[in-house]
């Protein structure tokens, strides 16, 4: 049985930033039916940092592949102590990729969580429900500043490493 | 005795999200989650449309590639990788495990720069006709005998190539 606890998120301020409408209304479908606030919208880098500035989220969900300018480069962006309206704003990065490399990657950029896409109401909500109950302490170093990145990448990813296909039509090996 | 110098700063920011958020124990997460899965279920038949309009946008870059000479140029690969990481990234969450899974396979394969030769497009045709095969066919998650049926072929056709064959 899962144990999960039930939050009221009502209050929740949230921007979502993908380049897919259909993205942003999904995942808007999917947090307000988990009793979160219709979110702030981004189709774009540009507009997704304005929002942070204006709205003063309390979480930004941010695709990989943002344009112009990337996603990570957004999270970068956001983590920059000296620009950066919120320095520790939560985020929680979506991809369509969820191979190792680029689950370390978001880690290690400074993403608070990961998600897979396709996404599940499971999997958006559990990282929620992470931010509140298990939120990691900032780092500060020369290199680095943001979530400690201590974490193992198993439960960085969760979900989503255990629903990968074991035996996908497109190997590793083979696109070596 | 050395000291211990570059100790990382940590301190716990102010957790807005936790702050804002009350639980309620009353709540039923079943019954929570009911209620955002009734959202993307209300989105199903538009989602269909959209997973059709990237199928055939898939099939028309394929047409666009086999319409010129030699391998993939840069635009046709984005505009290959552009449509099946679209089917890839929605399809799932709409029961379509298999079209993601397919168009996955398709990404990976337009993606590797080592394996744009002419070969290739009767590959990604393929693909595109599995994909258009199992929206047609409304085959749900791994669609079943049909779906393994498919992903044995798909397969067989990528090992074919991966060879040089």
């Amino acid at each position: 049985m899962d144990d999960t606890n039930v939050y009221d998120l009502s209050k929740v301020k949230i921007v979502v930033a993908d380049q897919s409408q259909f993205v942003r209304r999904l995942l808007a479908a999917v947090l307000t039916g988990l009793r979160a606030p219709h979110p702030f919208s981004a189709d774009g880098s540009d507009v997704a940092l304005r929002l942070v500035a204006e709205t003063a989220p309390d979480l930004i969900m941010i695709d990989w592949d943002l344009q112009p300018m990337s996603g990570a480069d957004v999270v970068r962006a956001l983590r920059d102590e000296k620009t950066s309206p919120n320095p520790t704003i939560p985020i929680i990065m979506i991809s369509g990729h969820c191979a190792l490399d680029r689950v370390t990657q978001a880690r290690d950029i400074g993403a608070n969580e990961f998600i897979a896409k396709p996404f599940t109401v499971d999997a958006i909500y559990k990282r929620l429900v992470a931010l509140i109950e298990r939120p990691r302490p900032f780092i500060r170093l020369d290199s680095y500043f943001g979530p400690c990145r201590r974490r193992k990448i198993e439960e960085f990813a969760d979900d989503e490493r255990r629903r990968v296909n074991p035996n996908p039509i497109m190997s590793t090996d083979d696109a070596a | 005795m050395a000291s211990r110098t570059n100790q990382p700063e940590q301190f716990f920011p102010r957790n807005t999200i936790a702050e804002k958020s009350r639980p309620m124990p009353m709540t039923n997460l079943s019954n929570l989650y009911a209620s955002a899965e009734q959202g993307i279920k209300e989105m199903t038949g538009e989602a269909r449309d959209y997973l059709k309009s990237e199928a055939a946008e898939l099939r028309a870059a394929c047409a666009q590639a086999s319409a010129s000479a030699g391998a993939l140029d840069p635009d046709e690969c984005k505009r290959v990788m552009a449509a099946a990481n679209s089917l890839r990234e929605i399809a799932g969450s709409f029961g379509y495990g298999l079209v993601s899974e397919v168009a996955g396979s398709l990404y990976t394969l337009v993606a590797n720069p080592l394996w744009n030769e002419r070969r290739i497009l009767a590959v990604i045709d393929l693909h595109a006709d599995a994909i258009e095969a199992i929206l047609r066919q409304n085959l749900k998650n791994d669609g079943g005998e049909i779906g393994s049926a498919i992903v044995a072929s798909l397969r067989k056709a990528v090992q074919r190539f991966a060879a040089g064959k």
